[in-house]
């Protein structure tokens, strides 16, 4: 009897979270059909020559997959693979500086007392301010790459250190009382203990590492880009290519953010840290 | 177990990110095609640095970024834009439709002004060894912060003229065609080249300016743009300048208030373009291309009244590029997409044989 209610039970709830996502998807559905006919009326309303409506722009979307753009000779998978480079040179090199240096500023206290200074001046900097002296200084490749490099590495860096600072102290004990040295407590308890911390701020530094990367190749990029596409369409005035590559770095920005969230979520679940 | 997987899972992405993007980095380009020419996109502003940097093998840009280079032995001539184009025009005086149907007689003091302050840069030039080519060299000096003899290397290379000749016409029809040809643009409403650029030019403005007498006092405000640094654009610099005119500028002398918008002038014609758009701006100097561009693509409507310069581009490299034929597989850099010297580099290069890439496809 209470196994019968309890599986009637389980049935009902998965009804109703299928139903609550069915509800959720509706709105999403609503919600993104209101923004595009609100975007329409305001194009045909003000019939400005900037302001392309969304069918132009989807027009430009679909051409710029199919025909390289006439000013710059690639086709927009080529912009995407070429800023994709950057954005994964750029994360690299922040991510194989930050997560020791943030293990370290956590773990050893007089290395974060002698670089928490440095670091506190340069965080507040936006990292697009860093754009014309990376141009001139190190050229159109690593421009872009170390842009996005300045914009991943501080959130990385911050969750590192929360997370090496967050450790339950009572696992530390637990670790001690089993004979665990200072090197086995950094590498069997605080070092996996950080991970999902570091999953958090790979996930904000996803989506800072895309408003870097646009605003980086404005300065000129090898091999083209979408934010140089974005900047040549709109000084040669063809405005809905420009929307179009607007959209892509959307599309681009909400896909990478989403699947590290996911994954985040996922290592956070199977270390019980959900 | 389950942790342990997740953690090896995790160490495997990220030695895999890591692993491409060194990849990435040191992955051996294609070969090059025969004959095949990549271009890159750096300001004129930063061609020098890349010269000296290895970056470029060469690069098209304008005065007085070409001196730079020159004077500092950093690079060398390969073509002048006037030896690819004789006598083509580079940058205009525009203004906005609608401020030169409701202001017709400040856009004739205004256009007056570009004339007169013109006319006193060629005939400054024309004496090198009289005060007022010693006065020129300062104001060039001073506005575009350089010594005075990049700035008389970059004078000699520019042709300071007002008019809308018959072969300025010609020109702007070739270089609409140009865009047309590359894909760039097209005559939307217009029924051909030439109605275009009779629909672009209002070539009656000159008349009117030659007609125009001084005023003892101000009889409107114009809001003007311009172009960052650019010597092409001297007329305007000496314009503004209250010791070539004998005391008033010479827009004061006609009876004008201009007032420099942004000061520090518009990074390239694009920007003068959108700030027409915007209604800030009622007048501007900029490249013909990027207004033809704009004009077509956008509609932003403007009218070419007079010329500021002709030639004054030019293509340099480095030491060991002899020709332009020395460029084959090397990289060129240009302002970019929209530009006169963009344009010219396009066009040279496939005239002389070679297929033209964006670097790093």
């Amino acid at each position: 009897m209470s196994g019968t209610y309890s599986s009637k039970n389980q049935s009902m709830s998965r009804k109703a979270v299928l139903r609550r996502r069915l509800q959720n998807i509706t709105i999403i559905i609503i919600s993104l059909t209101a923004f595009i006919l609100f975007w329409w009326g305001l194009a045909i309303l003000l019939d400005l020559q900037y302001l392309p409506p969304p069918d132009e722009v989807f027009d430009a979307f679909i051409k710029s997959f199919t025909t390289p753009d006439p000013n710059i000779g690639t086709t927009m998978d080529q912009n995407i693979v070429a800023s994709f480079q950057r954005f994964i040179q750029g994360f690299a090199l922040a991510f194989v500086v930050a997560l020791p240096l943030g293990l370290l500023m956590g773990f050893v206290p007089w290395v974060d007392t002698f670089s928490r200074p440095i670091v506190e001046i340069f965080r507040p900097i936006p990292p697009i301010a860093w754009v014309p002296f990376f141009f001139v200084a190190f050229g159109a490749f690593w421009n872009p790459v170390l842009t996005v490099f300045i914009g991943v590495f501080f959130p990385l860096l911050t969750n590192v250190i929360l997370g090496v600072r967050s450790v339950d102290e009572s696992l530390l004990d637990a670790a001690r009382t089993q004979g665990a040295g200072r090197v086995l407590l950094f590498s069997k308890v605080i070092l996996p203990f950080s991970i999902p911390y570091l999953m958090t701020g790979v996930t904000i530094g996803m989506g800072v590492g895309w408003m870097c990367i646009v605003a980086a190749e404005w300065f000129g990029a090898i091999g083209g880009g979408v934010g140089y596409y974005i900047l040549v369409q709109e000084n040669v005035g063809m405005y809905p290519n420009m929307f179009a590559g607007i959209a892509v770095v959307a599309i681009l920005g909400l896909l990478t953010v989403s699947l590290s969230g996911y994954l985040e979520k996922i290592i956070r679940r199977r270390m019980g840290m959900s | 177990m389950e942790k342990k997987t997740t953690q090896l899972l995790a160490v495997a992405v990220v030695a895999i990110v890591v692993i491409a993007a060194v990849a990435i980095i040191f992955w051996p380009d294609g070969d090059g095609e025969e004959k095949t020419l990549y271009w890159t996109p750096v300001p004129p502003k930063d061609q020098q640095a890349n010269f000296v940097s290895g970056a470029i093998d060469a690069g098209v840009s304008w005065e007085p970024y070409c001196s730079d280079s020159i004077l500092a032995g950093d690079a060398h001539v390969l073509k002048w834009s006037g030896d690819i184009w004789p006598n083509h025009p580079c940058c205009v005086l525009a203004v906005k439709t609608s401020y030169l149907s409701s202001n017709p007689d400040l856009v004739a003091r205004m256009t007056r002004a570009h004339i007169e302050a013109d006319l006193w840069v060629v005939d400054a030039l024309a004496h090198p060894d009289g005060a007022n080519y010693t006065l020129l060299m300062q104001i060039g000096a001073t506005f575009s912060g350089r010594s005075t003899d990049v700035v008389a290397a970059a004078s000699e290379h520019i042709g300071f003229s007002y008019g809308l000749s018959s072969e300025v016409i010609d020109y702007l029809e070739e270089f609409t065609q140009m865009f047309i040809d590359l894909n760039q643009t097209s005559l939307g409403s217009y029924a051909s080249v030439e109605d275009f650029v009779s629909n672009l030019l209002d070539t009656s403005v000159i008349d009117e300016a030659m007609a125009v007498q001084p005023s003892e006092t101000i009889l409107g405000t114009v809001n003007l743009g311009f172009l960052a640094g650019d010597l092409h654009q001297f007329a305007r610099v000496v314009a503004m300048n209250s010791t070539a005119g004998g005391g008033e500028t010479f827009y004061e002398k006609f009876g004008l208030n201009v007032i420099a918008v942004n000061p520090a002038g518009y990074v390239n014609g694009p920007a003068v373009m959108d700030a027409f758009a915007a209604g800030v701006i009622d007048v501007g100097y900029l490249g013909a291309p990027p207004a033809i561009l704009k004009k077509l693509n956008v509609g932003t409507d403007i009218k070419v009244v007079a010329l500021a310069n002709t030639e004054g581009s030019a293509i340099l490299a480095v030491d060991g590029i002899g020709s332009f034929n020395d460029l084959n597989n090397k990289t060129v850099a240009t302002p970019g997409p929209g530009s006169i010297q963009h344009l010219l580099f396009l066009v040279y290069a496939k005239e002389q044989g070679f297929t033209v890439k964006l670097k790093g496809t």
